[in-house]
This record gives C-alpha cells, structure tokens and sequence, in this order.
C-alpha cells in the first residue's frame, strides 16, 4: 500500500480529512499492512517512520508535514479546539461555486480546500482567526471570523494575478518567477473588440507595443506591429513562425511580447522583439458549447470634404480672376444649380461587419478537445459595396494522453480568407474622386449610363463597381498541422521530452479580370447620351496569380524540471529546424473580344504572356534555457540559441545568441514579512544578444553569380539574358542586437496600486549596408552590403495600475501605460563632411534616426512691401530680379545658413517619422452585479504627417480642391498665418509647396480606442434555460479621436494623397451563449 | 507500446541531430553561378544578349515615363509620355501638365537634371568581365572570338556616348576588383582623342574577324564599321573645329582629314560590300521617313533591337516594341538622331 493509499484508506474508514501536498509525498514508498485492525495512529506514525512525514490534527483535519530536521520529534500532534465554520466559495462572474479554493487559517499553514461545488469545512482555533481564501486567477480574500459560522464569499478574478501563467520561449512561466520584460494579455480581453485584424485589438492594450492601422481597407486592414518602437517583430502561433493576426480571436488562450532579453532564445530572428499567440485547448469535463454572434456597422473616422461648385469657381477665380462671374457663383451657391459631391456619391456613411464563431470545449481524463468555427463578413464602405471580405477559421486541438508516460497533441487550422475588390485599385478610385469636378452630376436620369466626373473622362462612383470595370479575387488558404509527442520519464521525476511537428502552407489565386467600359456624356436639354470618347480601352484582360509557401518546422527538446529544497532548477535543450520556400506564377492574355466568359481560354494565346519565380530557405538551431531559483527569492536565467541560414556563406552563417536574466523578489524577503504595504516587489536585470536578418538585400548576399533578366530578341526569337549580381560579401552574416533592459514590479496591498517599469537600451551592430565613396564610379559595379551600420536605441515603459471592490459589490479597475522609445544612428558609413554645416545637417552618425528634414517657415507674406524688404532670395532667379515670382500670400521661408539665399542648406530637421515616439493606454473597468463597462483610451505622439499632392494643394494636376483649402490666404483674409498660402493653378508653386514646417503636421492624437458594455445575466436564471452562461454585449471601436490632425486620420501614411481606404469606427452588438 | 515510442523518439532525435545541416546548403533557386554560367554556352550567349540589352540605345535617352512599364495588370492607364529628348527638340509634348516633360518643352533643358547624363560603367566592367572569362568559357573557338569580338563592340558604344558628352574620360579595359592598387582604381582621364581612337581602333580590329551578318539585333562586321564611320567622323570634326583645353581632355591634335578618311572608307565598304542602302522606298519623303522604323530589317537598317512580347498594334505594348536602336545606317550625321517616340508610337498604333 502506498502513502496515498493509506491516506484515502484512512479517510474511507473515518470522518478525518487529510490534508497534503503531493510534492512531499514520496509515491515510491510501500507500507506494509500489519492485517487486521489498527488505530490511524498507529498507521500515521507507521507512514511517519519510514517517509519522514509528521501529522497534526485539528479537529476532523489532518496536516501532513513534512518532517525538516531531526529535532521535530513531535511526529503526531492533536490540537482539539476552536469552532466549525462551513461555507461556499463562488466566482463572482457567474456565481457558480469555485472548486479547488484554499481556505487557510493564516499564520498557521492549516487548512482546506473547497469541494467540486465550491463548499468548506474547516475547524479553527478561535474567533480571532482569519480565514484566507485563495485561488489561482483569483484575487486573495481574507476574512476575520468573529461569531461567524457561515462564511460565504465570492472571489473576484485576478486579470493580473501574479499567480498567472505567462507564455514565454518554448515554455511557460509563472509571472511571479518572470525575469524579463514580457507584456501579456489574455485572449478573452480580445474576443470582444470589434476588429477584423488581430493587429488592430492589441493598439493600446500593452506597454511597449506601437501599433500604427495605415488602412481600413476590407482584407487589408492590417497594422504595422512595433516593439518598442523597433521593426517588424518575430510572430509565432504555437510556437511556429506565422501571421497571427487573422486567427478567430475566440481561439486565442494568450498572447505574450517578449520585449527584451526574453526574446533572445529566438535568436537570429528576435532582435524587434517577439510576440507568442497561443491558441486555446480543451480541459476535462462535459462538452461546453459556446456560441459567439456580434452585428455591428463600420464608417470612415474621417470623411474628407470636397469644395462645392461655388466654392470650386471662387478659387479659380483667386489665381485666375474673373473665370467665372459672381452670378454664375452665386447660382450654385444659392442652390439654383446643384453641385455633386462625388465623395458622397462613392462611399456610404457606414458598411455591415458580421462575425460568428461556435466552439466546443471538454474531453475526459485522457483525451481533451477544443474545436472552433468562426466567420467574418466584412462589407465596405463603397456604395457599390463590390469590396467585401470573408474568413473562415476552423481550428481542432486535441490532447490525448496515451499512457502516463506518453502524451500526443494533434492540432489542425485552417483558414480561408476570400476578398474581392473591383477592378479599379482604392489609389485608382481615390485619384478620379480627387478629380471630380462638383459641377458634373453624379449620376445621369438613366443611372445605367455611367457618368463621368467632368476631368478624368470616368466616374469613381461607376468605376468602383465590379459589374462595369470587372474585379480582382483573392483566395487566401492556410493549412497548419501540428503534432507532438510529449514524453514524461517515469525512471526520472521532472525530465520530459518532445518532438513536434508543423506543417504549414498556403496558397493564393488571385484573378484580375479587366473589362472595358464607357463613360457617357448628357444633355439634359436633348435627353441625349454620348458615349465619351478618349476613355482607355486597354481590352479585356485577364490575369490569374498563383501563390504557394510551405513551412516545416521540427523541434525535439530535452525538459528537466526539479526542486531540491529551496533550489529549484529547471532546463530546456532544444534541436530546432524549419524550412520553408515559395514559388509564384503568373499567366495572363489580352485582347478579349468579348467580356461573357471570365477564362483563360477565352481569349488567343497571341496574347498570352506568364512570369513566375520561386525561393528556398531553412534554419537550423541549437537551443538551451536554464533556470535557477533560490527560496523563490533569486531568479536567474540564462539562454542561448545557436543559429544558422543558408543564406550566409557556411564559415559565416552560424551566430551564437546567448542571454542573461536576473530577478529578485524583495517581497519574499524575512525583512519584508513585517509589513503591510508592498504584496509583491520584484527588481529585474537583463541582457541579451540577438539578431535581424529579414532583409531582402542580405539574401544569398555571398554568392556571386548571375540572375535571369529581360529576353533579348534576336532573328525575331526571345532569348533569355542573365546578368550580374554584383559583387558578393563572403563575409555577410547576421546583424547582432544587444539589448539591456532593467525592471521593476511592485503591487501594493490589495492591488490599491501596481506598477511596473522598465527602461531598456538596445544596440544593433552589423547592420547591412554599403560602404560610401570607397570606389570611384569608374569601377562598375556597386560594392556588396556588409555589416557595417550600427544604431542604438533608448527607452522605458511605465504600467500602473489600480484594482479595488467596493463593500456594495462593485469592482473595479484601472490601469495606464506609457512607452517611449527613440534610436539614434550610432555609425553610419557615409563621407566624411568637409564643410561643418553640412556636417551638421546631414550626418547620420551620432543624429537621431526619426528625423523629417525641410525649410522653417516665416508664415505667410501679407504685402508688396513685405517682399521687397525681405532680402532673402527665395526662388532662386535673379535673372528676373529677387523673388519676382513672389506674391503675397507665399510662404515666407527662414535663411537658416544667412547667405540670403534659401535653398538645400537651410533645410533642417523639423520634425519625426511617422512613427510615434510615445504611445500610451488608459483603460479602465467597472463590474457590478453582473453589468461590466471596459473603456481603453489609446493616445500617439512624437511624430509627425506631411500629406502631399492633393492634400496640401488646391488643383494639384487639376485636381478638385478639399474644402479646407477654403481657409486659404486671400487679399481679404491678409493673415500671415493662414492657414493656406494663396490659391495658385495647377502648375503648382515652387516656393509654397517645399518641405517646410508650414506644412508639416504634429500627428498626436487621443482616441477612444474601445468601450464595451456588457451584461451577465445570473446563473440562477440562465441555468433555468439549462444555459450555462449568457451575456450580451454593445462595443464601439475608434469611435472618438482628438487631433490636429487634417483632413485625414493620424495614422494615414504619411505623405499620403488621401488615396488610401479611410481607417474605420465600428459599433457592434453581440452575445455569448454557453451551454 | 512505451518501447516502440522511446524508439521512435530516439531515432527522431537521433535524425534530428545528425541529418539536418544538409538543409544548409540550399542554394537560391534564381542564381546561376559564375561557374555555370562561363561553362554553358547558352548562359554565355545569355550574358551577351543582356549586354544588348543594357546597351545605349535611343530607349535609354528617351526619359521617363511616368507610370512604369507597360505590361500592367490593366489597371493603371497606358503610359503614352513622350520622352526628354523629343520633348526638347519640340517634337512633342506631355499631355499631362504635371510630368516633367512639359517643363522641358517650355523652359528648354535644365543642367542640374541631368537628363542627357549618361554614365554606364557598370555595362564596361559586364565586358570587361565577359573580354576576360570567355577565355576559360565552354564555347568553340570560332564562337568566343565573335563573342568578345561584340562584348568589345558594346564597349566601344559605350565609350562614344560617354566622349560625346564629357570628352576623356578614364578608359579602362580590364576587371577591376577591390583589391586593386588606389592609382588603378582611380586612374586619370585619358585624352578625347585616345578615347576616339580606342574606338576606331577597336572597330577596326573586331570588323576583320566578326561575321559579315550576324543574327538579327547582333553587332557584325558592318555594325563595327557603322560606329568606326560615325565615331572618326565625330573625331574628325573635333579635330578640325574644336580647340584643345584641358591638356587634350577636350579637343583633338590630330589632322582631321585622316579622321574623315576612315569614317568615308568604313562607309564606302558598308555600301558597297555590305549591301546596304538607303531606305528609299517611298516617294513620299514623309511617309519614307515613317516606313523607315516600321519596315523590318530594310536594307537601311544596319543594327536593331526589338522587344516583340506582342505583335504590333497593342497599344499598352507599343513602348517595348520601339526599341529600335538607332543606328541607322548612311546618313547617320545628317539625320537628326533624335526622332519622336510618340510620332512612332502613333504610327505603329494607327498603321498596323
């Protein structure tokens, strides 16, 4: 008989309760029966001889202890005292009872732990005790008991708890024991917002995490993912390299970002730093069926206004006077003639989001399941609604426990993203909008004969309509499969293995079907319509692209896991390898003489014409993490990658990645026992080494040869070329990031207020570029990149937070975070500046990188006489006299460099990239019976916008003017600081439309990221629908924004046109059934 | 069934371990290397003909186009600019007001532009480079020899359009590499009139061996002489109108009869054994002049490029059809040499 036999022998035969923790019970031991009858003492103090175990009993409850020095002679103590108190444990969500609670009575390690449906009993000595209640996931209650018998208490979820699991490089890790700067968030904060793009759920949520939404385009409406402020980051699904942004969001159990150090065990590809998803799996139990539906409408945040027709001629007449009478203006401005607004007559106000999702959650002992289905419909915002985009996920992750030693996961996603777009391009679309004149009609009496806006001879409204210009398909499949094989020895407590496999691939076929069109004119007088001539028939085409990529990535690994008293020592040795490659074709022809069938048969192989290309890769690595803890006090990690490419000749392809992490939890320290105020501190230190090698230009970079290039014709037959690479670098490898980064954690008392703070320095070494001027021109050929380039980067990020509940059940929370981050050139190899001004101005070494270079301006010139005493030379002309060309209302520029002469060298940093230095979140939270309100105020700045073309210049190409432009300099609103300069043609301006702070744009801007309001509706009553939980759910995403920002949105490209999709608010209502 | 998993498991580990770092010697799948190349014939005549491709041809001097290239998805309208040279000489003009050469046409050439540079080393080292390893290149001898004979004839071009614009320029005739001493890698100019000669003399040399007909769009005999006649011609009147400056950076010190000499020999032997001719097929000069660049391969045509991805008359393909190199033979100094992409462009759309 084993001691746990024993124990549940015991616990069969009497009303004792024996309370233990497995780790001190040694499962190897066997107690010899002595037969026939025995008293529990005699059995206990059998069991305590040979395991080195000692009991108290308190009451009914027995403690089993461990036995830590000879001198605990006392192996049996019975304490027969105090009072009974019973209870339940309940979770505040749902009201259901908690099992598995800890129900401690404090300073004394004596306890229980609640039943299956959250129920207690417990003895305590007397009336002074308190009772602790605790719970992984859930915040720590404490409760005096006084003349209390019964002690119900619902315990409130821990969204931060310290207690948490928190993903980090192939493993995972208490967040207690966390060394590095790793930001977390759990995938049911996500599941909520109402975005398409994973991407665009994480803006705000996380310290450190920059995320910029360039477009809101369906299907397109990704964001640029930065950490802290560094380049594209490492993604990974499941511990493999993947997009993890159009996975269901209701699939997803957690995403970390490894932001330091704590990336470096993913080595060469590490260096921006390294976001982890993890995707949900099933836990044991009866089927859990949970039905996700939400509706909601998407709309432009900013919707651009044109000039109307009166305001159109009042600007023409600005530059060139007398085009059009005063009459003639006012008809349309009194509205006896009409004038169209082309913006409106192209894009709808709001477009339908749709999306569902159905999972199932349980499994047995041995076998786990988690399967999922989830859809989006996402319509646009164009009136001809003909872009529209739709996804299916489907995801199956299943455990099975083979035996007690062998465990098997097999998990299968799948995903089909099918867009459709018209013909035309947004750019496209975009342009004939710009070049609307409002004075033509939108839409003719006979809406089947398109119109055309007056300029560009089409109609954007028409043009962006599939059934006129035809369209262009993308159909987007991803398969991933992974398999593992966990192992765990049963000849060695704590040593495991595994070997996993994923195979992942996708494909994309996109169509391109062209068909030709007309724009027609009318005449209203005649009711007559004639087709357009000069509109470009290019023929009917059509184009079919065929994408496949496929990655295989293999990892066996070695896990040993193993406490030793206050030692605890945990390591990983890991083989991995992926590879990977792609290939794409292309087959097209023209010249299709009608447009009734779409195929590629359809037309003559005269016409034909295909291209394809194609590429390899592969990754082998050498993987180890160890871990040391001391009492819980010090934590120490060390880790290191041993990576290699193939891109890199084979003495220089192997890079060596290692890191150091530290931490000390002053919390856990005696001299911190004695106080109230600090929960939890922890001080962390880390440094480590990783890498970047995701350029285009360092592929196969050593390897001289030649490359197919455009067919040459000779004797009328096409003969294929090849030409030079170039000159190769042997010695290319990878470029090497060093990142330090130092924090702090700390929690107050009950969470009153928690904070953590990191400040990191990184240093890339290596980057690729050329060498300057070290050949002349003569020589021929460029020289190859090498590692040459060196920048660093500084930085810190600040989360605080505060937790509360109030008395009459209301709980609630807040927390903000703050990051800044900014990087410098540390080398860059360029000619050494003779001239100290030029110096100054465009040496890169030793200046920040996120600088935006252009003239300071003066404001705006208001007189004659103003110009003529300015004696700088503004246009440059002097064959005509200085600044002839210049008139009031021109941009007044500053002679940086004094010689009177405004040209390249007074240009000056003036302003940032278009990546924001600081982004910050605020979010708060408020719970109370059953009614949730989230809110995440989300904030950038730091950098700046410079629209051009058309959003800086009325009648740019001829263009119709924004309606802003109306603020413009006139001799009438003489205001040198206009907020435009004065309305010129279309041939532009060269003195007002340089790079200058006149234009240039501070992008900061504050914006309601999310709200949510939700409601719970108890389980007293859904469970009489037989429904295990119900909530329903109203959410709003961008629905407000500060900036100064205009006239398009702050995250638009800069030195944008306005050609892109807007970026989109979207309000959803929606509910989440279980049962 | 736990022995046959601790087996398996060992044996993956075990492959793992040991099988992998074969996946590192992947190669790109769109690189040849240089000893594929120098041991293919056909990848050597490939490396040729991209020669022909990158050499200067009116295609390189008609500027740019606003859009790209032709072959597009549909989407974007044809481009149908014309380009600097047309738009300066008049011949001309942007439809659109905002592409730049509709400045051109208005305010005349802008120096600091640079649009008449032309500075193609790069195209000197890709024969310099082909001059030096066909030697050890898998081609019969008869081949190599007319190989680096055209290799030497593109390098000659090359030369004339850099001494038309900057007189001497540094005349390098090997590959260069990075270990080359300082006072090669940055030599001298050399005088106007040793690149002149260079020429001359290359093309004299090349026209002894290379084939009296080459295949269509390929330098032979007749071409050499073409740009051996054009080029003394060129020197011939520095010499006899020019001055010397810049201790013979610019100007010729030669007599310029012996320059005139052998531009008037090289064409007398192109007319007389080459069995070309004027194009005179039309009476009417204007439509002569027009059917000269449609007409294939008429007997004034000495040497042409053409790019036939489609047959003439598709609009959106028309620019890579017009790559006519345009050294058109006779009357190559009294022709203006610069002629309408635009005017061609029409013709091709409207006449075939």
């Amino acid at each position: 008989m084993s001691i746990v036999e024993a124990f549940n022998f015991i616990e069969s035969k009497t009303d004792l309760k024996i309370n233990y923790d497995e780790k001190d019970i040694d499962t190897n031991l066997r107690i010899i029966s002595a037969g026939g009858k025995s008293t529990v003492e005699k059995l206990l103090l059998n069991i305590s001889e040979v395991s080195n175990l000692r009991f108290r009993q308190v009451n009914l409850s027995i403690n089993v202890l461990k036995n830590h020095s000879s001198f605990d002679s006392q192996l049996l103590e019975v304490v027969i005292d105090g009072l009974t108190i019973s209870g339940k444990v309940t979770s505040i969500v749902d009201g259901e009872g908690l099992p598995g609670v800890n129900v401690l009575i404090k300073d004394t390690g004596q306890g229980t732990v609640t039943d299956i449906d959250g129920n207690y009993v417990l003895e305590v000595p007397s009336e002074e005790a308190i009772l602790v209640f605790s719970s992984v996931g859930y915040v720590k209650e404490e409760v005096r008991v006084g003349d209390q018998t019964m002690i119900n208490i619902a315990l409130v979820e821990d969204i931060q708890a310290l207690s948490e699991i928190v993903v980090v490089g192939y493993g995972t890790q208490q967040k207690v024991n966390v060394t590095g700067s790793i930001a977390s968030l759990k995938g049911k904060e996500i599941t909520e917002v109402p975005t398409s793009n994973i991407a665009n759920s994480l803006t705000g949520r996380m310290a450190g995490v920059v995320v910029m939404n360039r477009s809101g385009e369906p299907g397109r409406d990704g964001a640029d993912i930065a950490i802290r402020g560094f380049g594209k980051p490492l993604t990974l699904v499941d511990g493999v390299e993947a997009d993890f942004t159009r996975l269901d969001p209701n699939d997803i159990e957690n995403i970390s970002v490894l932001k330091d150090a704590s990336a470096a065990i993913y080595g060469a590809r590490a260096g921006n730093g390294v976001i982890l998803v993890t995707t949900k799996r099933g836990s044991s139990g009866k089927p859990t069926i949970r039905l996700t539906g939400g509706y909601g409408l998407q709309g432009s945040t900013i919707y651009p206004e044109y000039v109307n027709y009166a305001e159109y001629m009042e600007l023409t007449n600005d530059y060139n006077p007398g085009s059009y009478s005063s009459e003639e203006i006012e008809a349309y401005r009194s509205g006896d003639k009409e004038s169209y607004d082309w913006y409106d007559a192209t894009f709808r106000k709001t477009a339908p989001i749709m999306r569902t999702n159905v999972n199932v959650n349980g499994g047995t002992e041995s076998t786990k399941y988690f399967i999922s289905y989830g859809f989006l419909n996402q319509e646009s915002v164009l009136r001809s609604n003909d872009t529209n985009f739709k996804q299916h996920n489907v995801r199956s992750n299943l455990n099975i426990e083979l035996s007690k030693a062998f465990e098997v996961r097999l998990d299968m996603a799948f995903r089909n993203e099918n867009s459709t777009y018209p013909n035309a391009s947004m750019e496209n679309i975009m342009t004939h909008v710009a070049f609307a004149n409002p004075r033509y009609a939108t839409v003719y009496p006979d809406a089947s004969k398109p119109s055309h806006n007056g300029y560009s001879l089409v109609g954007p409204n028409y043009l962006s309509s599939q059934s006129l210009t035809g369209y262009r398909d993308y159909q987007y499949k991803n398969t991933s499969v992974n398999a593992a094989i966990n192992y765990k020895a049963p000849f060695l407590e704590g040593l495991t293995g595994r070997a996993f496999l994923n195979y992942m691939y996708d494909d994309t076929r996109q169509k391109n079907w062209r068909k030709d069109y007309n724009f027609y004119d009318y005449d209203a007088g005649t009711d007559i319509y004639s087709e357009r001539t000069g509109v470009s028939k290019d023929g009917i085409t059509l184009n079919e692209y065929f994408w496949r990529n496929h990655q295989t990535t293999a990892q066996f690994s070695i896990n040993y896991e193993q406490e030793f008293g206050k030692h605890s020592v945990k390591s990983l040795l890991m083989n991995e390898i992926i590879e990977m490659g792609s290939f794409n074709n292309r087959a097209g022809r023209q010249s299709f003489t009608n447009s009734a069938v779409d195929q590629i048969f359809a037309s003559s192989a005269e016409t034909q014409f295909t291209e394809g290309s194609a590429w390899q890769d592969a990754r082998v690595s050498y993987i180890g993490r160890f871990n040391y803890e001391y009492d819980q006090r010090y934590l120490f990690e060390f880790t290191f990658r041993n990576d290699a490419s193939p891109r890199f000749h084979k003495d220089y392809r192997w890079g060596f990645f290692p890191s150091f992490l530290a931490g000390w939890r002053v919390s856990e320290e005696s001299f911190m026992k004695n106080q109230n105020l600090i929960q939890h501190l922890k001080l962390r230190l880390s440094y480590g080494e990783s890498g970047y090698d995701a350029y285009d230009n360092m592929y196969f970079n050593y390897i001289s040869g030649y490359r197919y290039g455009p067919a040459q014709i000779v004797d009328g037959k096409a003969i294929p070329t090849v030409e030079t690479t170039g000159l190769a670098n042997e010695q290319a490898t990878w470029e090497r990031m060093t990142i330090y980064n130092a924090g702090v954690d700390v929690d107050f008392t009950d969470r009153i207020l928690w904070a953590e703070l990191d400040v990191f320095y990184r240093y890339r070494d290596g980057m690729l570029g050329q060498r300057s001027l070290s050949l002349p021109s003569t020589f021929g050929a460029e020289l190859p990149y090498e590692n040459i380039n060196s920048q660093n980067s500084r930085g810190f990020e600040i989360v605080l937070g505060h937790d509360n509940r109030l008395d009459n059940g209301l709980s609630y929370n807040i927390s903000g975070n703050f990051s800044y981050a900014r990087a410098k050139w540390d080398h860059f190899d360029e000619a050494q500046f003779a001239d100290e001004d030029n110096k100054e101005r465009y040496q890169l070494s030793g200046q920040w990188v996120n600088r935006y270079f252009g003239y300071k301006s003066l404001g705006l010139f208001t007189s004659q006489e103003e110009i003529d005493a300015y004696w700088v030379d503004q246009d440059g002309d002097n064959g005509n006299g200085i600044n002839h060309n210049i008139m009031p209302g021109d941009v007044k520029y500053f002679d940086y460099n004094g010689d009177s002469l405004i040209n390249e060298l007074d240009k000056h940093p003036i302003g940032k990239s278009n990546i924001p230095e600081i982004f910050f979140g605020v979010s708060a939270g408020l719970e109370w019976k059953g009614f949730d309100f989230s809110m995440l105020w989300q904030g950038a700045s730091g950098f700046n916008v410079a629209f051009s073309a058309e959003a800086q210049q009325p009648f740019y190409n001829n263009a119709t003017p924004l309606n802003i432009f109306m603020d413009r300099w006139t001799p009438e609103n003489n205001d040198a600081n206009a907020r435009f300069p004065r309305t010129v043609g279309a041939d532009g301006s060269d003195n007002n439309y340089k790079a200058s702070t006149f234009w240039l744009q501070d992008a900061s801007y504050l914006r309601l990221k999310n709200v949510t309001l939700g409601y719970t509706v108890p389980t007293s009553l859904s469970s009489r629908v037989r429904l295990q939980s119900v909530r329903v759910y109203i959410t709003g995403q961008n629905l407000v924004t500060f900036t100064g920002v205009d006239p398009y949105d702050p995250e638009t490209p800069t030195s944008g046109r306005g050609w892109d999709y807007p970026q989109q608010r979207t309000a959803m209502m929606g509910a989440i059934i279980s049962f | 069934m736990n022995k046959i998993f601790k087996i398996t498991i060992i044996m993956l580990l075990t492959a793992a371990f040991m099988g992998c770092e074969d996946l590192l010697d992947r190669e790109p799948l769109d690189i040849i290397s240089d000893e594929a190349v120098w041991s293919d014939p056909d990848l050597i005549l490939g490396n040729l003909l991209g020669m022909y491709d990158k050499a200067p041809t009116r295609r390189d001097f008609h500027g740019g186009f606003p859009w790209g290239g032709a072959w597009d998805d549909g989407n974007a309208e044809g481009a149908h600019e014309p380009g600097f040279y047309t738009t300066y000489s008049d011949e001309a003009r942007a439809g659109y007001n905002w592409v730049g050469s509709i400045n051109n046409n208005l305010n005349g050439l802008d120096r600091s532009n640079n649009e008449l540079s032309y500075w193609n080393y790069d195209l000197i080292r890709d024969c310099n480079v082909l001059i030096t390893r066909i030697d050890n290149g898998n081609l019969d001898d008869a081949k190599r020899e007319q190989f680096k004979g055209e290799a030497r004839f593109i390098r000659a071009l090359v030369y004339f359009e850099l001494v038309k614009r900057y007189g001497g320029v540094p005349l390098i005739t090997v590959v260069q590499d990075q270990t080359t001493p300082l006072d090669e890698l940055y030599p001298e100019r050399n005088k106007e009139k040793e690149i002149y000669d260079f020429i001359i003399d290359e093309c004299n040399d090349i026209a002894g061996y290379l084939p009296d007909r080459n295949q269509v769009g390929r330098a032979d005999k007749y071409t050499a002489l073409a740009l051996l006649s054009r080029a003394a011609l060129y020197a011939g009147s520095i010499a006899k109108y020019g001055t010397v400056q810049l201790d013979g950076l610019l100007g010729i010190d030669a007599n310029p009869d012996t320059y005139f000499q052998k531009s008037l020999d090289a064409s007398n032997t192109i007319v007389s054994e080459g069995g070309y001719a004027l194009y005179e097929r039309y009476d009417d000069k204007a439509e002569n002049y027009r059917q000269l660049f449609l007409d294939d391969n008429n007997a004034e045509v000495i040497l042409s490029g053409h790019s036939m991805v489609f047959p003439k008359g598709i609009a959106s393909i028309i620019l890579m059809y017009c790559r006519v190199m345009a050294l058109v033979g006779g009357r190559m100094c009294n022709r203006r040499s610069i002629w309408s992409m635009r005017m061609i462009m029409s013709m091709v759309a409207t006449g075939l």
